[in-house]
């Protein structure tokens, strides 16, 4: 019984609740459409007027916009696609390419010019001096060296420089009236020489830049043979008296005791063989020692050593 | 399908014109812009905006139907379809102004107003002047308030399609709808009788 009055209770409450909802939303909605009455009978005012419309340039601003995608869709442009994906894939395969070569030459610099500094060496006949490829380089040295030989390269066509000019000088002491044009002359030829002497110099080291790697391995064995050659003592007179009565004696058979190994501007290095697979070299300063070619005919060959190296007879100019 | 050529006669559904521009058909477009460009446009003019950047949001509106012609869906009205994009694009508009610059054209449009209020002008005259008050009221009223009015008075959408178009549940257009009745009622109180 007390539960049926409770619930008769909330739903009288509730209907209660309800009704002033209800109120609320029909006044809201009486007022609204009260607002939307005037609103429009605003509108109904104001239209009368003429309404603006959007300007003919806008208009065909448009329209021609609308045809042109139409028409675009309508033949689309398959080589630009094709060219745009083409040409980013070359670039992209270039760019690979080109620092994948940068890195590389970055890596094999430093004997490259290990050996470039071997060649000059070679060609200046300075094996003293000469950085050997077998020791440890610091690249900062060798560059250095190189260009210090640069510099004394330069130095020496300088000095040859005077006297070409002082040739060209006289001539035209000889022919010139006008002082000025012949110091403008020979200025000019000397600016010419210098730069025919430059651009000359250039193009050695161009080509010594360009020789294959197998020329710049031979030259390599020559600087590093001349080096080995500085190691190897003189022969004394005591020995050469030796190994002359030695030699005459193994010459009768066609044999010899020695063989010239090599030569150069100042000594002879020769070699003195002790049995079949041992020998020892030496060197023979040419101011005091001379050889001479045995045999015409080169052809031959040692017997005691299977090498075809030069027979000869040494002789003593002291003596 | 191929439409007939004429497409002027209202006979011809909105959204089948526009699938047929979206085929291919170029003239399919010019009669949906004829339907439709007046409204687009006064949908920004009434904004408050000057004459020179409706015109180039209403550029920008028909340009995006344009390039968006191949995802077009007629799976609700074209009109909704179209003033979702006016929509978007002058959100974008909003987005690229500053605020500061926005409240200063609406204390602007607040002053002009009170000065048209208290001047008298001849009777003739006074219909101009109840249109400029109009819009310079509609252009006072909050964003999200304007647009719905403007949907809603302008451009004759419900407020379920207004719902629709600005993505929003359709008690708070209701309710958007309402307030800016009030706000322009009571702004424009003294221009009537």
């Amino acid at each position: 019984m007390l539960c049926n009055v409770y619930v008769r209770g909330y739903s009288i409450m509730s209907t209660n609740h309800t009704d002033d909802n209800d109120k609320e939303t029909q006044k809201l909605t009486l007022q609204q459409q009260s607002d939307e009455a005037f609103i429009n009978q605003l509108y109904d005012d104001v239209s009368q007027e003429h309404q603006s419309q959007p300007s003919e340039l806008l208009d065909k601003r448009i329209l021609s916009a609308a045809h042109k995608a139409i028409n675009k869709s309508n033949n689309p442009d398959k080589k630009s696609h094709v060219t745009w994906y083409s040409t980013l894939a070359t670039a992209a395969s270039l760019t690979l390419v080109v620092s994948l070569v940068v890195l590389q030459q970055d890596n094999i610099l430093p004997n490259e010019q290990a050996d470039r500094i071997q060649v000059k060496d070679v060609t200046f006949k300075k094996p003293i001096n000469a950085v050997s490829a077998k020791e440890s380089i610091n690249p900062t040295s060798v560059k250095e060296s190189f260009v210090d030989q640069e510099v004394m390269a330069e130095q020496i066509d300088y000095k040859a420089e005077p006297s070409y000019s002082a040739l060209s000088g006289q001539m035209e002491s000889s022919v010139a009236t006008d002082g000025k044009v012949a110091v403008s002359e020979r200025t000019l030829r000397a600016t010419q020489y210098k730069k025919q002497s430059n651009s000359a110099k250039q193009k050695n080291i161009a080509q010594m830049m360009a020789l294959p790697p197998v020329i710049n391995n031979n030259i390599t064995e020559i600087g590093q043979a001349q080096e080995k050659d500085l190691a190897i003592r003189y022969l004394s007179i005591k020995q050469f008296q030796q190994y002359t009565l030695s030699n005459k004696t193994l010459h009768a058979n066609n044999q010899w005791l020695w063989s010239l190994k090599s030569e150069n501007d100042m000594e002879y290095i020769i070699n003195v063989f002790q049995g079949e697979q041992q020998s020892l070299a030496f060197r023979l300063g040419k101011d005091n020692f001379k050889v001479i070619n045995a045999h015409q005919d080169t052809s031959k060959i040692l017997s005691l050593k299977n090498k075809s190296l030069p027979k000869v007879v040494i002789l003593n100019t002291n003596n | 399908m191929a439409l007939p050529t004429d497409h002027s006669k209202q006979s011809v559904a909105d959204e089948a014109l526009m699938l047929a521009y979206a085929k291919g058909q170029a003239s399919a477009f010019d009669s949906l812009y004829q339907r439709h460009k007046q409204m687009v446009y006064l949908f920004f003019v009434k904004q408050g905006l000057p004459i020179a950047i409706a015109e180039e949001l209403c550029h920008d509106t028909w340009l995006k139907l344009i390039n968006a012609r191949e995802k077009y869906q007629p799976q609700a009205l074209f009109k909704t379809y179209l003033f979702t994009i006016a929509r978007n694009t002058l959100i974008d508009h909003y987005k690229k102004k500053s605020t500061q610059n926005e409240d200063n054209y609406n204390s602007d449009d607040n002053d002009l107003t009170t000065t048209i209020a208290t001047t008298q002008l001849c009777e003739q005259q006074q219909t101009q002047q109840l249109k400029l008050a109009l819009s310079l009221n509609i252009s006072a009223l909050p964003i999200s308030q304007r647009e719905v009015f403007l949907l809603k008075q302008e451009s004759g959408f419900s407020l379920e399609q207004i719902a629709q178009i600005t993505a929003q549940h359709q008690e708070k257009v209701k309710s958007s709808w309402r307030y800016a009745l009030q706000r322009l009622r009571k702004g424009l109180q003294h221009y009537v009788n």
